[in-house]
């Protein structure tokens, strides 16, 4: 069976389970974070959210969630928002609630529903679903995340349903004060990702995180990059 | 340029695939089947000259006559050896035959036809793989037959009376290798143009974002991270 350790450790620290990138994909995920200047202390909500299924976005979330759990101090909450189609509980052998649709229909709070998976890493599944997933994303934007919470710092990684999938979804993208998109590199549409981004109206996403990519050209050629 | 460079060494094989199989195809299509190349030539026979001997049919035209003789010729197993002595091009291409007697004989009846094209003109073909072959062959038949008629002892035709109206409208064999050679260039040039045709429509009509530095122009957002298609992400998955 799937443990946290099994599916998170390898996205950040593939120097060990992967000799073709050594020590590689840990820092990309801290470039990442290095790109978005964090400030733990005002409990600040990362979403990460894609254009369609299937793009990476919640490798990238669990990844990102590990990575800041490694070098931040604060608590780092990982929550799974795709109420839909849910399976971080399953993937991490973690009960699948109380989790986040139990935070929104119940008003509970952040602490009563959230996992511990490692020292400062916490988890919160999608939770118990009674096929109000569409409603329940609706009421996502009047959750305050940050409420209840005793840390005097924090960071929070939504996995955010992807935006053309799910009617809410841009909905749901509102309650991350920073977004993040993912792109899957040779695969989604230029025109596809632009269609999702006129989902979100006024909220523009901070910038995007390719995933996927890989270059078939020759090491000799002088473009060889992605 | 990086795209198409790019597509190329992903897809090489789809774009060298019609290169090679175009001129493949073509050699085999090329090798296929017997006598794809008809040689003729005019015949001509003077009247005047024609000796008619025995049973010789005199309603009938010096052209038919001739024909009829020609024919009767083929039949004659030494005739038809004599004809590939003639012909180096033939006689090698017997000699690779298990008997190359009958080969030759069965060859000859069976490609070689004649058709009056006048009172005193018949029109000889042959139909060969090679037309540097069919050209050879009537040219020894034309030669020979003037003497060896009058062994049928029904007409003679004194050599003087049988010349050839035209050469042998066959290219020689050297121009046949010319032509292999050129379409072989043609067949090439086409696969190259399927293949490279190919990758430029499927280059054109990718729209998928692939590289970092056409996310600004292509989305207006800046790239923060760039992750790797790495294998063990790829596992992960899949165990999943």
């Amino acid at each position: 069976m799937a443990t946290a350790k099994n599916l998170i450790e390898p996205l950040v620290h593939a120097d060990r389970t992967s000799p073709l990138i050594p020590g590689l994909q840990a820092e990309l995920f801290r470039n990442i974070y290095a790109s978005i200047r964090l400030t733990p202390e005002h409990h600040p909500v990362v979403g990460v959210t894609s254009a369609i299924r299937g793009e990476g976005r919640t490798t990238i979330a669990c990844g990102l969630a590990h990575t800041l759990s490694l070098d931040l101090d604060c608590p780092i909450t990982l929550i799974e928002a795709d109420l839909e189609e849910p399976f971080l509980a399953s993937a991490l052998g973690i009960p699948p609630a109380p989790g986040l649709a139990d935070l929104v229909r119940d008003g509970r709070q952040l602490a009563e529903v959230r996992q511990h998976i490692s020292s400062n890493l916490y988890v919160v599944p999608a939770g118990s679903l009674e096929r109000d997933g569409a409603r329940l994303l609706h009421q996502m934007p009047n959750v305050n995340l940050a409420a209840g919470q005793s840390w005097p710092s924090s960071v929070t990684v939504l996995d955010l349903p992807p935006l053309l999938e799910q009617s809410y979804a841009a909905l749901a993208a509102r309650t991350a004060d920073i977004l993040l998109l993912v792109v899957r590199t040779g695969v989604t549409p230029a025109s596809t990702v632009r269609e999702a981004l006129a989902r979100l109206d006024n909220q523009t996403p901070y910038g995007v995180v390719l995933n996927g990519a890989q270059s078939s050209l020759p090491g000799w050629w002088p473009e060889r990059g992605v | 340029m990086k795209r198409y460079a790019e597509s190329f060494f992903r897809y090489w094989y789809i774009v060298l695939a019609p290169i090679f199989i175009l001129p493949i195809a073509t050699v085999m299509l090329l090798s296929r089947g017997p006598g794809t190349t008809t040689v003729s030539m005019s015949v001509w026979a003077s009247p005047a000259s024609i000796k008619v001997l025995g049973t010789a049919d005199l309603t009938s035209t010096p052209a038919q006559n001739m024909m009829n003789d020609f024919q009767q010729l083929l039949a004659i197993k030494s005739f038809d050896r004599k004809v590939a002595l003639n012909s180096p091009l033939f006689s090698k291409l017997a000699k690779h035959q298990p008997d190359p007697s009958n080969w030759m004989q069965s060859e000859l009846r069976k490609n070689v036809s004649f058709v009056p094209t006048g009172p005193n003109l018949v029109t000889v073909s042959y139909k060969a793989k090679d037309a540097g072959i069919g050209s050879q062959v009537l040219k020894s038949i034309a030669a020979l037959a003037p003497d060896e008629v009058g062994a049928l002892n029904r007409t003679y035709i004194p050599p003087s009376a049988i010349r050839l109206a035209d050469e042998p409208n066959g290219a020689p064999s050297a121009s046949s290798k010319k032509q292999l050679v050129l379409d072989l260039g043609i067949a090439l040039l086409v696969g190259a143009i399927l293949g490279i045709g190919f990758l430029a429509v499927k280059t054109a009509l990718d729209g998928s974002v692939r590289y970092s530095e056409e996310v600004p122009d292509l989305l207006g957002l800046p790239v923060l991270g760039i992750i790797p298609m790495n294998q063990t992400l790829v596992k992960s998955r899949e165990a999943r």
